[in-house]
């Protein structure tokens, strides 16, 4: 028998107090769960980040995984400006696909990213997003 | 008489072209087979460091590295330890001759199982298929020849099964085993705890779809099994909906707190008190939104299944 937990946002604003981490650099969301019609809760990711006390802390990375590339939901980058009124970061873009997936993946993401800044939805940022690729699950594929 | 001549002269002529033509052939292969054979020898005492290059450009292509290895004896050396880098034991209902851990047995005799550094022990069906009825002494014998693996997948692990005794089947991965993943597993805190304290140079651990067990003694102080050793367990956790908190607990207890850079959460209980057991070494965390659902819109064990099902096919 799986149970599964399924949190209140108090509990998880208890959970996720991030107030005691001294050396959080960088905190991450994936795409799916900061889209429209996910469970999004706009708020709750903005109190999280207001908790964030590390002197180190200076990214918010926006994880894309392969399905992530090909959905057509957009992602909620309200979210992020309200994150980012109460604690200044770096947006990166990171996408997370094996190997034979990184080109086109990559493609893909840069254009979103593109596409966002010509929306000006990212303005309220001091500098572009910027773009990495990480290595992902390596027991995927 | 002057037709006679003509016919014998014909024949003669007929003859040695023959003969050129078989001699020229003869040169001709001898020719090739030596082109061949410098080319050969060139290619084979190409610089250690230009093959690396070469290798590490085909490593994540198999079918490229083989026809590389089928190149040359030292090619194929070269490229063995990528080719048998990552091994993969499954159910395979078409083919049982390569079923489950028979594949161990021919890799034994030729000695490739010192190079698998990656293994996975997939199960698709409902019932795992690992069990000890497994390893007959011939298999346990094999399967300890995997001394070098550093990343351990284990789908469907029924770790109840394995105790006691569990480092008999898995106590030969200790020296070098850096990363372990366990997909829809069960077993209680207590025999969780027993596997991972096999390993003292683990760094990652990865858990999916850890089943609520019954309470076991872990919990209670003196009852708390001694460990075998004490991971280092710096690298990365990820949990995926475990909802038990008792594990974390006796881990800071009996492995002298925890010390992961990297913690990706979904779902989990007492995700608070890791946080705080490693607030003076988290340097990345990942978080999912997880607020309220309606009850249809919870995950079933199907979902799991299916999740698991699609990430392998």
């Amino acid at each position: 028998m799986l149970t599964y937990l399924v949190e209140t946002r108090e509990e998880m604003l208890k959970d996720f107090d991030l107030s005691h981490l001294r050396s959080l650099r960088s905190l991450e969301v994936t795409a799916s769960s900061v889209s429209h019609g996910s469970r999004l809760d706009p708020d709750l990711l903005r109190d999280i980040i207001s908790t964030i006390n590390s002197p180190m802390f200076s990214e918010v990375v926006l994880v894309f995984q392969r399905p992530d590339l090909y959905r057509p939901y957009s992602i909620s980058f309200e979210t992020f400006r309200e994150m980012h009124s109460k604690r200044k970061f770096r947006l990166v873009f990171c996408l997370e696909v094996l190997k034979k997936y990184r080109n086109p993946g990559f493609q893909v993401m840069r254009q979103r990213m593109e596409y966002e800044m010509t929306q000006r939805r990212l303005n309220f940022l001091e500098s572009p997003p910027t773009l990495k690729i990480s290595e992902g699950n390596p027991w995927a594929g | 008489m002057r037709v006679g001549i003509g016919t014998l002269a014909h024949t003669v002529l007929f003859q040695t072209k023959a003969r050129t033509n078989q001699f020229n052939a003869i040169r001709s292969s001898a020719a090739e087979a030596t082109i061949a054979e410098q080319r050969r020898a060139q290619t084979a005492n190409l610089p250690q460091d230009i093959l690396e290059i070469i290798i590490a450009d085909l490593c994540d292509d198999t079918s490229s590295l083989k026809t590389f290895s089928a190149t040359c004896y030292s090619w194929y050396l070269a490229a063995a330890p990528y080719l048998h880098r990552t091994l993969t034991l499954e159910e395979r209902p078409s083919d049982p001759t390569r079923a489950e851990l028979k594949p161990l047995a021919k890799l034994y005799k030729m000695n490739l199982l010192p190079f698998v550094k990656k293994l996975s022990i997939r199960c698709l069906s409902f019932e795992p298929w690992l069990s000890p009825r497994k390893f007959d002494r011939q298999t346990l014998r094999h399967f300890s020849a995997l001394t070098n693996v550093q990343q351990l997948r284990i789908e469907r692990f029924d770790l109840s099964k394995f105790m006691p005794g569990i480092e008999r089947y898995f106590g030969h991965f200790a020296p070098a085993l850096r990363s372990i993943s366990l997909t829809i597993s069960s077993g209680t805190s207590r025999q969780l705890l027993c596997l991972l304290a096999l390993f003292p140079n683990l760094d990652d651990i990865e858990i999916e779809y850890y089943p609520t067990t019954k309470p076991d003694a872990t919990s209670s102080g003196s009852e708390v099994a001694v460990p075998f050793s004490a991971p280092s367990l710096k690298g990365q956790l990820k949990l995926t909906h475990f909802p038990s908190e008792t594990i974390f607990r006796d881990m800071i207890t009996l492995f002298g707190g925890l010390r992961f850079r990297s913690m990706d959460l979904c779902s989990v209980e007492g995700s608070r008190l890791l946080l705080e057991a490693c607030a003076d070494t988290l340097q990345t965390l990942r978080i999912y939104q997880a607020v309220p659902c309606s009850e249809e819109s919870v995950p079933t064990f199907s979902d799991a299944y299916a999740d698991l099902s699609c990430r392998n096919s």
